[in-house]
């Protein structure tokens, strides 16, 4: 569905304006974090000319020209870019925005992965974009062998209850279609929120208590000084979960599991410890 | 006007408070998860909430999720009704409410200042900041509104409006810039819900509301005379600018309260007085209580409603009100309008 998406795209961008065959250093714009992320890691920092006001990772990022929010993006400030490559998301940026730039004929690829898989697809084809294909080649690989590698870690466990805390007031959880969801699940846990019916619901709180998780990954304060603490406090509202009693409470950044780019691969070994430890410590003594 | 007797004042009101207590029992025992209690196990569960002790996880269900969640939708609920029920015997048109006076915009602008100065666990000071909030809101409004000593009712509500879309775009300046963290619960909390607080912070809404209920209640007669008309009301010795501004700070601190803890709840304010004064008539000292206890039941039923339609996810209860108040709105203004012609 992506690839096919790519293909009904791409005529288009070679309709676009002519910057020669492969252009030794093009000025690139990226219109999402995930995507400014994977510039980087792909060795292509050096040639972004303007990024959203989100994208904060590498620090580097920061120090770039910023164009607006993920969906407050300015029209006129990624013209005065003048870029060669713009980077996009289908989901993510304002369709509307996405239509403009296209109407002006400008290079615009747009990626929506909803999944790990669809994640490393993106990689493969943006490494392609900005004639990195090598570098992409080794990264897709080395993140496979990050989740071969808690695939056998988990492989026969038992899975886990667990739930992913967005927000506390009110209780936002990760649901169904979320890449937290799929995070759980390939980790070795069972995601309890995935009966509701929308990605990012309101939770009961008293379904939550029933349910008893027996892990909560707590992602709703990931910017704030003090976040394990404040965490703690927070659940010792309710000291008879079993992952309260048990002290399995992990915090963690929330851009960690929702940003569609490389670093999931991270969090996924990462909640694969929190969900399995024992897994992990019979491998490394 | 017909004469209130003593006797009727008190059976209505007692027969609403019935109810009320009727619907706090029907939000506690109704939900996503079945309770299987009986009566001796429930008031043992009771008791160690009481002593805070360890509970049971049903225990835990009805009294540290459910009860409290009710009472908050009680408080806010009463509290928006009797703040509504005041704001339109006050300005005298029956379409006013704390929200088309501004009082509810300025209140949620300085709550969203507290909430970001004050830590996310820290409750106390959000009412206050509200509470200045809606008082600035307030004062400005007469201040625009007033003139030549008087504040008639078509620049009162003029400026309601201003000074409402103002402290609005205030609000989605401050929800843009603000930090990301806080971003996603200002939002959901300009929506209006209510949820599971600590008694703690539903004791501190009853303290913060009551100097706002006795001072309402208290000007319920002065109320029945500004309804009369401004003028007839000074002719009858009623200090009419001095009752009107205690009324105002009053109703200011019930709505900046209400905001702080629950966000923007739209049109309860509006429709349960009007249902109130359909019943049982405008009399204030009758329209005022009633209007809180009526308030509290609307709002419980309704959190309860938005508790269980999408179950296991919830919705905003202001969804539920919102969507019951815009189309008695509509027809609160044609039947008016044809009153007119």
């Amino acid at each position: 569905m992506f690839l096919a998406l790519l293909a009904a795209m791409l005529p288009s961008c070679r309709e676009g304006r002519s910057v020669g065959k492969e252009t030794l250093s093009p000025r690139i714009v990226s219109l999402a974090p995930s995507l400014t992320e994977l510039v980087f890691i792909l060795d292509m920092g050096d040639h972004l000319v303007g990024v959203t006001d989100h994208c904060n990772y590498p620090p580097e990022a920061k120090t770039k020209p910023r164009l607006g929010g993920l969906k407050t993006i300015s029209l006129e400030a990624v013209i005065s870019r003048n870029p060669d490559i713009i980077l996009g998301t289908e989901d993510g940026n304002e369709q509307s925005l996405l239509d403009q730039l296209r109407n002006l004929h400008l290079r615009l690829y747009t990626f929506q992965p909803r999944t790990l898989e669809e994640v490393l697809d993106t990689i493969r084809s943006v490494s392609k974009v900005l004639g990195k294909e090598g570098r992409g080649q080794e990264l897709v690989k080395e993140l496979k062998a990050k989740q071969a590698l808690v695939e056998k870690a988990v492989a026969g466990a038992k899975p886990v209850p667990a739930i992913l805390v967005f927000q506390h007031e009110p209780l936002i959880l990760a649901g169904p279609g979320t890449f937290a969801n799929d995070l759980i699940q390939k980790a070795g846990g069972v995601n309890l929120a995935a009966d509701a019916r929308i990605p990012y619901p309101r939770y009961s709180l008293e379904m939550l208590i029933e349910k008893s998780p027996e892990v909560i990954i707590d992602v709703s304060m990931s910017e704030m000084e003090g976040a394990e603490k404040l965490a703690s406090q927070y659940w010792s509202q309710w000291p008879d979960l079993p992952a309260v009693k048990n002290q399995k409470v992990a915090v963690l950044d929330s851009d960690l599991v929702t940003r569609p780019g490389p670093r999931l691969f991270l969090s996924l070994v990462q909640l694969a410890k929190i969900l399995h430890p024992e897994s992990f410590e019979a491998k490394k003594p | 006007m017909t004469p209130l007797s003593r006797s009727r004042l008190f059976s209505i009101l007692g027969l609403l408070f019935m109810l009320l207590v009727l619907a706090v029992l029907l939000a506690l025992f109704f939900g996503n998860v079945q309770i299987n209690l009986g009566f001796y196990e429930l008031a043992d569960q009771f008791l160690a909430l009481v002593k805070s002790e360890q509970m049971s996880r049903d225990g835990m269900i009805l009294f540290r999720v459910r009860l409290p969640r009710a009472l908050l939708a009680v408080l806010v609920g009463g509290g928006l009704s009797l703040a509504g029920a005041s704001f339109q015997a006050l300005i005298r048109n029956p379409l006013a409410d704390p929200y088309i006076l501004g009082v509810s915009g300025g209140s949620a602008f300085a709550a969203i200042i507290g909430m970001i100065i004050a830590s996310a666990f820290s409750f106390a000071p959000v009412p206050i900041f509200a509470f200045l909030g809606a008082l600035a809101s307030i004062f400005l409004v007469l201040a625009v509104a007033r003139t030549r000593g008087k504040l008639p009712v078509i620049t009162l509500l003029l400026a309601g409006v201003v000074v409402n879309a103002f402290f609005g775009a205030l609000v989605m300046f401050l929800l843009s810039i603000a930090s990301s963290s806080h971003l996603p619960s200002a939002i959901y909390w300009m929506m209006g819900q209510v949820s599971s607080k600590n008694y703690s912070t539903i004791g501190l809404v009853a303290l913060y509301y009551a100097p706002g209920i006795a001072v309402l209640l208290g000007l319920a007669r002065d109320f029945n005379l500004i309804s009369l008309g401004e003028e007839s009301a000074e002719q009858l010795g009623v200090n009419i600018e001095r009752s009107k501004l205690l009324a105002f700070i009053a109703a200011s601190l019930l709505t900046a309260v209400a905001v702080s803890v629950s966000g923007l709840i739209g049109f309860v304010g509006l429709m349960v007085p009007h249902i109130i004064r359909l019943t049982f008539g405008p009399d204030h000292r009758l329209l005022l209580p009633a209007s809180f206890l009526c308030g509290g039941i609307f709002l419980a039923l309704c959190d309860l409603l938005a508790r269980l339609l999408i179950a296991p996810a919830e919705l905003p209860v202001g969804v539920i009100t919102a969507i019951l108040g815009g189309p008695f709105f509509i027809w609160l203004l044609r039947k008016s309008r044809e009153r007119m012609s």
